[in-house]
């Protein structure tokens, strides 16, 4: 029996997607007990999000216990993705983190298949293509993938793949121009501006050429399946993105900014030098065969400078808000520059099967297991290297009584150590202590032999992305005063507490201590190294 | 049998097991039930409906079902959202009206 070569391509290709998508899944991991190895306050703040709204919160107000205790501050994080969870979740009941983790990994291992399409449509070559999509499919370098699925810019993950989804619907209809795909680009369009308004700077040069061509047809029917998504995603999110971003001068303030200042406080952006170098030399192979072929390929040619230009040269004259958001589509450098590299690649395969007379199919087979091999040991070594978890299981279940034994507006006062936002697991209203500042409190303690209860920190807060601001009406706001930064310990309901080692636990014992002998307090949890006392 | 209707039982066969297979990675087999129920009629069949006589492959078939149905729904929870509170009728509602539209959309072509 002949087995057909569409078989074996889709095979091949549903294999990348799979092996992609458990690369993916597995480096974060998803235990059902506890967030476990979710890293850095967004990914908290994406889990809890996702939760708010399976639970039918209002989506466009962030929960009041991480707004200062205000249930109308104005969410400016975009929704789409906390929609897409909080269905899920409602419906399943499986744990958000859970949810969330699949969700993203999908999205990003959905660029696969995308680009393997992507690359076939333009270049018309399934062997290109399937290279391409081996080359998404694993990581090389572990600074790319922290940024993917790993760090907690979740928001940006998925809207990679959209970008991929444009660039692919808009070669389309520059081919043939369809109804269907009009609509589809425009879905996508509007998914990409509810996600991640930034990143439609890449696509929006194609999408105004797709909207000059469709006036050109004068098909009315065309049009306005075009135009209609976008303006009614523009009249739901407008209030929450002008508000937050329109009435922000860090948004709306042109000016030379540091490159360099800017790159420091994102380490893990992606870049040039995080590419293997045979990749880079790959790339720059390719562009140079695109620029012998300057006019089969002027339209990828003049996208890559567009591309270029925008996010090499946008972050130095933007203003700060948005020159942080281009540098962080960087990220997006893989699925530029590795097509490129895959075209570089292909070029080779073919200079080799002609002068060796090898079947170019066999070289590229044995290329994909060259690039899988070594792929998957770095994502191996990734997920080993990143197994310290930040909520560990023990770590949720006291963070969950606080959850399931108290009041919702009691102010509770995090004296562990917080170093990635991990209260927002309490859903209450919390103080934290970071790390560093409780190390503090405690040498001062062993030194002054004296516990002090007045702390300088920061309430777990998120209200503050969008300055506490509410509406008042669909583009009027108000906003509420931020909470005093000077706290006294004692007047909090309950105080959570973690033995992190031997000296944090005997300045928590003489906190415990003084607190239950000396005030009106009781310590009402202790288990695996968490305490937490009650303010009776 | 309708060549539509054939078409349309072979797509959601192959994304079924797709979304069975996504679902997988949650190991837990409740969860994994759940998730590709959820899923698969939720954010595929809807949009599967309307997807599966365009003339494409199959592959960019499945692969853009997938992708319209996690961009265009959530728009709809979007605009849901913005009106009242989100709870499970709500939630499901979006994906039976973009099915329902489907479906006659099909039987009119």
């Amino acid at each position: 029996m002949k087995i057909k070569k569409s078989t074996v391509i889709y095979a091949i290709l549903l294999i990348l997607f799979f092996v992609g998508l458990s690369v993916r899944v597995n480096m974060m991991g998803m235990p059902e007990t506890h967030p476990g190895n979710l890293k850095a306050g967004n990914a908290f703040y994406h889990t809890i999000a996702a939760d708010a709204v399976a639970n039918g919160d209002d989506p466009f107000t962030y929960p009041s216990s991480l707004a200062m205790g205000h249930d109308n501050v104005l969410n400016i994080v975009s929704q789409h993705q906390s929609f897409l969870a909080g269905s899920i979740i409602n419906l399943t009941g499986i744990e958000e983190w859970m949810i969330i983790v699949l969700i993203v990994s999908l999205f990003s291992a959905l660029a696969i298949p995308l680009t393997y399409l992507l690359v076939k449509n333009v270049f018309k070559s399934d062997i290109l293509a399937l290279i391409t999509a081996a080359l998404i499919a694993v990581p090389f370098n572990m600074q790319h993938w922290l940024y993917y699925t790993y760090i907690g810019i979740w928001l940006q993950s998925s809207a990679m793949t959209l970008i991929v989804a444009s660039l692919l619907l808009t070669h389309m209809i520059h081919k043939k121009m369809r109804t269907w795909k009009v609509f589809m680009l425009s879905i996508v369009s509007t998914a990409l501006f509810l996600l991640f308004p930034v990143a439609l700077l890449i696509t929006i040069p194609f999408l105004i050429i797709v909207f000059i061509k469709l006036l050109k047809t004068k098909n009315m029917k065309n049009i306005l399946y075009y135009v209609i998504p976008p303006i009614v995603g523009t009249i739901v999110a407008m209030p929450y993105y002008y508000i937050g971003y329109f009435t922000n001068s860090s948004y709306t303030s042109a000016g030379i900014n540091s490159l360099k200042e800017k790159l420091a406080t994102l380490p893990f952006v992606v870049s040039f030098s995080g590419f293997p170098w045979i990749i880079t030399a790959l790339f720059i192979l390719g562009v140079l065969l695109f620029l012998g072929k300057y006019k089969n390929y002027k339209k990828p040619l003049i996208f890559l400078i567009y591309y270029f230009i925008l996010l090499f040269i946008g972050p130095l004259v933007a203003p700060s808000g948005i020159a942080t958001y281009l540098l962080r589509l960087w990220s997006t450098l893989p699925y530029i520059v590795l097509p490129i590299a895959a075209y570089g690649m292909y070029f080779i395969i073919n200079f080799v099967s002609k002068t060796s007379g090898f079947k170019r199919e066999y070289l590229t087979l044995i290329l994909l297991i060259v690039i899988l091999i070594p792929g998957l040991t770095q994502a191996n070594n990734i997920s080993e290297g990143l197994k310290g978890e930040h909520v560990t299981k023990e770590k949720y279940y006291a963070l969950q009584w606080i959850q399931d034994n108290t009041g919702e507006e009691d102010l509770i006062f995090m004296l562990e150590g917080s170093y990635q936002g991990e209260a927002v697991y309490t859903k209450r209203l919390t103080y934290a202590v970071p790390i560093t500042e409780l190390q503090n409190q405690v040498n001062s303690a062993f030194t002054n032999q004296e516990v002090s209860f007045i702390f300088e920190q920061e309430w777990s807060d998120v209200g503050r992305w969008s300055k506490w601001r509410y509406k008042t009406g669909y583009l009027s706001y108000d906003a509420y005063e931020p909470l005093n930064q000077t706290q006294d310990i004692r007047e909090f309901d309950y105080v959570f507490m973690h033995h992190l080692n031997e000296q944090v636990k005997t300045y928590n014992d003489v906190m415990v201590q003084v607190l239950t002998e000396n005030l009106n307090w009781e310590k009402v949890y202790d288990t695996n190294g968490f305490v937490i006392l009650k303010n009776e | 049998m309708n060549k539509k209707i054939e078409n349309f039982i072979e797509l959601a066969l192959w994304g079924f097991f797709l979304v069975l297979a996504i679902g997988f990675f949650l190991k837990n087999p409740k969860s994994i039930i759940k998730f590709t129920l959820a899923y698969y009629l939720l954010f595929y069949i809807p949009i599967l409906i309307w997807v599966t006589n365009l003339k494409i492959t199959k592959v960019s078939k499945l692969v853009l079902t997938n992708i319209i149905g996690i961009c265009l729904i959530p728009i709809l929870f979007a605009i849901i959202g913005s009106f009242t509170s989100l709870n499970t009728t709500l939630f499901i509602l979006p994906s039976v009206i973009v099915a329902i539209l489907g479906i006659s959309y099909t039987k009119k072509k």
